[in-house]
């Protein structure tokens, strides 16, 4: 071998050995390679509704993700200001000042919608869902700021439950453009459903600048866009209605659905061994008290989905279930299976679109894995 | 005989170790663009997670490792080792961190703290719990 | 004109004197061996690699029949010394030094004279250390803790493989025999004098 043909061949082995070298970054590299590292996720998390807003949002776009946060949180406040009963300036309590002269008032789209949805839903519940309670839910002072809730004197209670007519005498006109409110009609209070409402209007907010994978969750109300981590399908948990770190099972939740759950648990205090939780059943003026401990629905709005979480809690395992079936949305209600909410035996009814989504597991599954 | 060291070994010394520590460089700078809210420390020992903590919340915790303990702290956001039973202490050395990507190793012990997320790649975690 | 028995009688001897180079060199390995687990470094289980400094020596000065049966001659008997004969770990370090001795031997007859002492023992050192960590993180399906940790790897076997080349270096140019770069078995030397 010539001279050069020497050189040629130590230069293609250097070369090989630099390859080989090369060869082992790169499967480090590849070992490295743990998923679509342009894609983060942001998580963002707020005061609204007097509860916690988280709003997820998955982008490889930060100022994307920051805007969505801010448009989130307006969002939120502006449905806040429209719907909270304790606000003397929101739209709500106007309505509530004025109820009773008859007159018709115009409202805003979001009241149109909201309002729309409760008396249809009050209608297909058969009032077991019932928007205006708002004197009983002040009596009983769930949310009262500070929370004192207290059971409140009885005949008053049932004094409120003997007058109040309940949403009949609320007439929605042209399509929800103007309200008339007839006397006697309660205080409207659609705190619960406000909540579903607001989770629905920030989703469409966060599609409108098109983000394409968010999770909103609102005080455990929750809508999603797109896709999470894991490519296909948020993962959200149930929470056990009684053991505070567990949950009952996952619901891969996808666009287009809402989950909402009504527990007793969230709001309620227990005066001699008995619980006295925020749902009030509108025949007595009291607590609920068929046994139910929570109601979980997935529907294509969380609006809906919260109000028929109520209605479904309100009615029990049974009637609730064959309600939530006959409406073709999915359902799980949990109660008490010897009817004493404290003793810590519970059952669970679903509907068996539920079922097919998740097996709920009574145990209790840990949140935060060890 | 061959020669100690060759031209073509420092090229392939500088090309290989260079590289590898560009790499890391490169990673850690990144990572740093892709910031987020609220982050959390996942702690490793070997291959088993013991914990994921929360950033804001200062904590304390002792991580047994293959020479003996590691203390880790979580304080003011950031996280940092210390009381590492190990010769060098480079861990405890590596100071500070509280960047998503940045990580304190204790090689010997084969503990490790790195800064994620709060939507883990872990599988068993949830985004949200309806309540 | 050597007759049939004397050559037969030096063939003999030249297998005894093979014979007895291997079998030196292994307990100089293994002492070595020894030696490297017991020096406190900063990871313990990324040896020094100064056994290999024989393994190298031995391809450089003899041939690579002579080094492969030393080396994994010593890899068995050191892991029999540890008790790992027929455990995972045995086969993570056998593995890690079979793979090296492979790219060891090929550099010295294909890269050196271009790679010196020092270029061939950071691939020896690079290539078993590395193929334990791969083993390691396949074995417990996880990988991001050890992909995080090989820059680490390439660290020490860049630090260990410079000072078992130096010491190989040194080491055959003190034994003429090595240096020469070819073992003259004493039997041949007597008859040249002869």
């Amino acid at each position: 071998m010539n001279v050069t043909a020497r050189w040629i061949t130590r230069l293609i082995l250097i070369l090989v050995l630099v390859l080989i070298a090369a060869g082992i970054r790169v499967l480090g590299k590849r070992f490295l390679h743990t998923g679509d590292r342009s894609v983060v996720s942001y998580v963002f998390d707020s005061f609204a509704m007097g509860t916690v807003l988280t709003v997820k949002v998955r982008t490889a776009d930060k100022t994307l993700a920051e805007k969505a946060a801010k448009l989130a949180s307006a969002e939120m406040h502006r449905i806040h200001k429209i719907f909270d009963p304790y606000d003397p300036e929101s739209e709500i309590s106007y309505l509530n000042r004025i109820r009773g002269s008859d007159s018709v008032i115009s409202v805003s789209p979001d009241m149109a919608r909201v309002l729309g949805e409760a008396l249809h839903i009050r209608k297909l519940s058969r009032g077991t869902f019932e928007p205006t309670l708002g004197e009983l839910i002040q009596l009983w002072g769930f949310n009262d700021q500070p929370r004192r809730p207290r059971i409140p004197d009885t005949l008053r209670i049932a004094a409120l439950v003997d007058s109040l007519s309940g949403a009949e005498g609320i007439e929605l006109i042209d399509e929800g453009i103007s309200v008339r409110i007839a006397p006697g009609t309660g205080a409207l209070d659609v705190g619960g459903i406000a909540k579903g409402y607001g989770v629905d209007r920030v989703v469409a907010v966060l599609a409108g600048i098109r983000i394409k994978n968010a999770l909103v969750n609102l005080g455990g109300e929750i809508g999603v866009l797109g896709v999470g981590s894991n490519g296909r399908s948020w993962r959200i948990g149930v929470q056990h209605p009684r053991k505070n770190s567990y949950h009952l099972g996952v619901i891969d939740q996808v666009e287009g659905m809402f989950v909402a759950t009504s527990g007793d648990y969230e709001r309620f205090f227990l005066e001699k061994g008995r619980r006295y939780h925020h749902i009030l059943d509108p025949t007595t003026g009291y607590p609920t008290s068929r046994g139910t401990v929570s109601a979980t629905v997935i529907a294509s709005s969380c609006l809906v989905a919260d109000a028929l979480a109520t209605s479904a809690f309100v009615m029990g395992p049974g009637e609730g279930i064959r309600f939530l079936d006959s409406l073709g949305v999915h359902g799980l209600v949990v109660y008490a299976a010897d009817g004493d909410t404290e003793s810590g035996n519970l059952a669970y009814s679903a509907t068996r679109n539920f079922l097919r989504i998740m097996e709920p597991d009574l145990d209790g599954l840990p949140i935060n894995p060890p | 005989m061959p020669k100690l060291f060759t031209f073509a070994d420092l090229l392939l010394l500088l090309a290989v170790g260079g590289s590898s520590f560009a790499f890391y460089g490169f990673r850690f700078w990144q990572d740093r663009f892709n910031q987020t809210g609220p982050t959390q420390v996942v702690i490793q020992a070997g291959k088993r997670i013991v914990a994921q903590l929360d950033l804001s919340q200062d904590t304390t915790l002792s991580v047994k490792g293959a020479l003996g303990d590691v203390t880790v702290v979580v304080s003011g956001g950031r996280v940092r080792f210390v009381n590492a039973h190990c010769p060098l202490k480079i861990c405890e050395k590596t100071g500070e961190i509280n960047h998503k990507g940045e990580i304190i190793v204790c090689a010997p012990n084969q503990v490790l703290a790195k800064i994620v997320d709060s939507t883990s790649e872990d599988s068993g975690t949830l985004d949200g719990v309806s309540r | 004109m050597k007759s049939g028995s004397e050559k037969r009688a030096e063939d003999v001897r030249g297998r005894v004197e093979k014979l007895s180079l291997v079998a030196m060199a292994t307990v100089f390995e293994l002492v070595l061996f020894v030696l490297d687990s017991a020096i406190p470094k900063p990871i313990p289980w990324i040896k020094i690699g100064l056994a290999n400094i024989v393994t190298l020596a031995l391809l450089i000065g003899v041939g690579w029949r002579a080094a492969a049966a030393v080396h994994f001659l010593r890899i068995l008997i050191g892991a029999v010394f540890r008790g790992g004969l027929f455990t995972p770990f045995f086969l993570l370090s056998f593995s890690g030094g079979a793979l090296s001795f492979l790219v060891m031997a090929l550099a010295v007859r294909w890269a050196m004279p271009v790679l010196g002492f020092v270029g061939v023992s950071f691939l020896g050192a690079l290539t078993h250390n590395f193929t334990q960590l791969v083993l390691v993180a396949l074995a417990l399906s996880d990988t991001t803790v050890m992909a995080l940790l090989w820059p680490v790897v390439v660290f020490f076997s860049l630090l260990y493989g410079c000072f078992s080349g130096y010491s190989s270096y040194h080491f055959c140019r003190r034994i003429p025999q090595l240096a020469t770069g070819r073992l003259i078995p004493a039997q041949t030397q007597a008859a040249r004098s002869a």
